[in-house]
């Protein structure tokens, strides 16, 4: 299976940042969703799309940017900025990536949603049974958020004004529970 | 880099030619797959995308999960439930609460599974199939 990896995604960046450059302009992109899980773990099978939410700078010269190189390589950023937005809580969940094509003639600024914050968007909007588990499980390992009254605290950080309602907090206590019991607790 | 896959059939078939054995592989073929049937706004299209019979995978579970997929999308987005959909094979035997916390939410699932999951003795949440992209019904 040809799956989207690190390595083509920063060289899109790239190319994004080249044009951007060149024209002129310097956009800021924070990317969240399997993209940003992409980035910042050794994991495969990731879906062909960067969801990412346009943070500064010239929309349509970056979307525009954006549509052009992923019709080059065949990949869909049609979700760039649009599907994440309802997910966005408050700031601070990101962390600087990497600027485009460097430091010194940045043309694009990526921001990458940090783990734990991944970790709350999952944990808001987790599908049951659906591949949001794992990537849940990975996250929590990874930001060391491995209790239900941890997890309750991240969300009251960056959704404060948006508790889990009494089903969504059944479903993360049960999701704690399931990722501190044994193995073979989880079969099924 | 592959298109997402188009009909519910495709996406099973890629799963078979490529797919079969990664981690999450079905589960990402799905979701794209989803993607695609959510981004179609023609009803005649949508109806295309589930018709088609999707190989048999030999595994009882996704079989019996392909089944309810087709199921749930025709009746949940006003299609034609896909006569493929009803074969005997596109159920469990056993119950199947899906997913890591299944068992510990059996409870809830038991009363949100949509019929299409349920009648299969499969359990699940409400709105099993949502997306970011999909449209609000």
């Amino acid at each position: 299976m040809q799956a989207l990896s690190k390595e083509a995604v920063e060289d899109a960046f790239r190319e994004m940042g080249e044009i951007l450059f060149r024209a002129g302009k310097v956009a800021e992109i924070a990317v969240h969703g399997g993209a940003a899980i992409l980035l910042q773990f050794e994991v495969t099978f990731r879906t062909t799309d960067v969801a990412a939410h346009v943070e500064s700078g010239d929309h349509g010269a970056l979307m525009q940017a954006a549509r052009d190189i992923a019709e080059r390589r065949g990949w869909l950023l049609s979700s760039l900025s649009e599907a994440v937005t309802m997910y966005l809580g408050e700031p601070g969940g990101t962390s600087l990536y990497g600027s485009y094509p460097s430091a010194a003639q940045a043309g694009l600024r990526v921001y990458v949603a940090k783990a734990d914050y991944l970790l709350t968007m999952k944990l808001r909007a987790m599908r049951v049974g659906s591949r949001d588990e794992a990537d849940a499980v990975l996250l929590a390992q990874a930001s060391q958020t491995t209790t239900f009254e941890a997890m309750i605290a991240l969300l009251n950080r960056y959704f404060p004004k948006e508790p889990p309602d009494v089903r969504r907090a059944a479903i993360i206590r049960q999701f704690a529970e399931s990722l501190n019991a044994p193995a073979s607790d989880n079969a099924g | 880099m592959r298109p997402r896959p188009t009909t519910l059939a495709e996406a099973v078939r890629r799963y078979l030619e490529v797919g079969e054995g990664q981690d999450g592989a079905f589960s990402v073929l799905l979701d794209e797959f989803l993607d695609a049937f959510y981004t179609e706004t023609d009803p005649a299209q949508r109806q295309a995308m589930i018709d088609e019979e999707p190989p048999r995978l030999g595994n009882e579970r996704h079989d019996a999960y392909v089944g309810a997929v087709g199921e749930y999308l025709a009746s949940r987005w006003d299609l034609r439930i896909p006569p493929w959909s009803d074969a005997p094979c596109r159920e469990v035997a056993e119950p199947w609460f899906v997913g890591m916390m299944g068992k510990g939410l059996s409870g809830l699932l038991l009363v949100e599974s949509p019929i299409a999951f349920r009648r299969r003795r499969i359990f699940t949440e409400a709105e099993p199939l949502r997306r970011a992209r999909m449209p609000a019904a």
